[in-house]
C-alpha cells in the first residue's frame, strides 16, 4: 500500500471489466484515474503447473472468496433468503479483471430483432405470458454495430463471419480466425450437418493459437483469452492511471 | 502430516471401496489413493472452509437448493460420518451389509452422503497431483485421455470410444 494520501479526478472501485475499460477510456481523455480493486493484481493470477480443475473450477480458488463478503438469495418470495456459503453457479469475479480473467469467453452479438423485441411479438401477433415482459431497448443494432465492432477489435474476438447463417450483418471480419476444430468438433459439426442444421463456430474472445494476438496491443500482455488484463489495461497511459490493489488482510489498514 | 486416523483412515477407504469398488475397468478408491487424496483435501483450504461464508444466520432448508448451509466445515463433517460409520461397526460388516449402511446414511443424511461421494469421485478424477488418480488410472477408467497440453499435443488428441 502506499503511503499518504492518493489524489484523482476520478475514483473507481473494481477493476473487472467495467471498472478496467471505464478507467482506461478516462485517462485517455486527460483524468487521473485511480482503480482500487480488493483483490489481486493483473500478473498475480495463481498457477499450479497443471491445469487443476479441482482447485480452480471446483473449489473456484479464482473467483471472489466468499468468506469476506457474498450475497443472501431465495428462490421465492415466501422463502427465507440464506447466504451463499460455497460457489455454485454464480461465479463473481475478484482481482484485476474480475470475472473475465476466467470467463468463457462467449462473445455473441445480439440479433437485429432482439434489440426491439417487444414490436417483432407484437407485429408477429404474440403475446409474452406468465409475468414476462418483452420491449425495445430505444437504440437499434445499428446503433450499436460499431460499438460491438470495437470490442471485438479491442479484446480479440475470434470467429468467422458470415458461418452463422442468423446472425446480425456485419460490417468487417472478426478481427481473429475461428478457433480450431477438434475431434470433439468434428462429431458434432458432422452429426449437426446430417440432421440438417447449421453448426459454425461460436464468437470467442479466445485466442485460436498460442501465436495470434490481436494487433494493437504487445504481445507479452496476451493470454489464451480476451480479459481486462491482457487489454485495455496495457495501453492506459501510465501517467494518468494507477490500480491500486487490496490483498486479503490490507482493508482498513493505513499505512 | 495425517489428519486422519488409523481407524478413520481405513473406514474412509471401506466406504469408498463401497462406492467405487474394483473391477475389470479399474482398481478400487483406495486403490487408487482415496486416502492420501482426502487427507490433503481436509487439511487444505476447502476442508477448512477457508473460502466458504461461516457466519451466521444458519438455517436447515428443507431443500438443497441453498447449497452448503452447514456451520461446520467440510472436514468437520467427514470427520462426524466416519465417526458414525466406525460406531456402527462398519469395519466388521460384510460388503452386502456396508452397502446397507451407506443405504441409510444416505436416506437419513442425504448431504452428508453426497459429501462422502463427491470426495471418492474427485480422488478417483482429478489430477494425480492431488494424490489420488493415481497413475491416471481414473482417467483411463472414464476414457479421459489427458490434459492435451500436458502431453504435448494441442488440440488433437482422439477420443478413446
Amino acid at each position: 500500500m502506499t503511503a499518504g494520501p492518493l489524489a484523482a479526478d476520478v475514483v473507481i472501485v473494481g477493476a473487472g471489466w467495467a471498472g478496467s475499460i471505464i478507467g482506461v477510456e478516462l485517462a485517455r481523455a486527460g483524468r487521473e484515474v485511480i482503480v482500487l480493486e480488493r483483490g489481486r493484481g493483473a500478473d498475480e493470477f495463481p498457477r499450479q503447473g497443471f491445469r487443476d480443475e479441482l482447485g480452480h473450477s471446483i473449489h473456484q480458488a479464482l473467483t471472489q472468496d466468499l468468506s469476506r463478503q457474498t450475497w443472501t438469495f431465495r428462490h421465492h418470495p415466501r422463502e427465507q433468503a440464506l447466504p451463499l456459503r460455497s460457489g455454485g453457479a454464480f461465479r463473481p469475479g475478484e482481482g484485476v479483471g474480475g470475472a473475465g480473467v476466467v470467463w468463457g469467453g462467449q462473445t455473441w452479438r445480439l440479433l437485429e430483432r432482439d434489440l426491439r423485441l417487444g414490436s417483432a411479438l407484437r407485429a408477429a401477433g404474440l403475446r409474452p405470458e406468465h409475468g414476462a415482459v418483452a420491449a425495445d431497448w430505444g437504440i437499434t443494432y445499428a446503433d450499436l454495430e460499431p460499438h460491438y465492432e470495437r470490442f471485438e477489435q479491442v479484446t480479440g474476438v475470434s470467429g468467422l463471419a458470415g458461418a452463422n447463417p442468423f446472425e446480425a450483418p456485419r460490417r468487417s471480419p472478426y478481427p481473429l480466425p475461428p478457433m480450431p476444430s477438434t475431434p470433439i468438433t468434428e462429431l458434432f459439426t458432422d452429426a449437426a450437418h446430417r440432421l440438417g442444421l447449421h453448426p459454425f463456430p461460436q464468437p470467442g474472445g479466445t485466442l485460436p493459437s498460442p501465436t495470434q494476438t490481436n494487433t494493437g496491443y504487445p504481445a507479452r500482455h496476451a493470454r489464451s483469452a480476451a480479459s481486462a488484463p491482457s487489454t485495455p489495461v496495457p495501453t492506459a497511459p501510465s501517467q494518468s492511471w494507477r490500480i491500486r490493489c487490496c490483498p486479503p488482510g490490507a482493508i482498513g489498514s493505513r499505512s | 502430516m495425517a489428519y486422519l486416523s488409523t481407524q478413520e483412515a481405513a473406514v474412509l477407504a471401506a466406504a469408498g471401496d463401497r462406492i467405487f469398488p474394483a473391477d475389470e475397468s479399474s482398481g478400487s478408491a483406495s486403490a487408487l489413493g482415496l486416502v492420501q487424496f482426502a487427507e490433503r483435501q481436509l487439511v487444505g483450504p476447502w476442508g477448512r472452509g477457508e473460502r466458504m461464508y461461516r457466519l451466521p444466520p444458519f438455517a436447515s432448508p428443507d431443500h438443497p437448493g441453498h447449497g452448503w448451509q452447514a456451520p461446520e466445515t467440510p472436514a468437520e463433517v467427514l470427520r462426524t460420518i466416519l465417526f458414525g460409520l466406525l460406531r456402527a461397526g462398519f469395519l466388521e460388516l460384510h460388503p452386502d451389509g456396508r452397502d446397507a449402511a451407506l443405504g441409510a446414511l444416505e436416506t437419513a443424511s442425504p448431504a452428508e452422503f453426497a459429501l462422502l461421494r463427491l470426495l471418492v469421485v474427485e480422488s478417483v478424477l482429478a489430477h494425480p497431483a492431488h494424490g489420488g488418480n493415481r497413475d491416471r488410472a481414473g482417467w483411463r477408467w472414464l476414457g479421459f485421455p489427458g490434459d492435451p497440453v500436458e502431453l504435448g499435443q494441442p488440440y488433437r488428441i482422439r477420443l478413446t470410444n
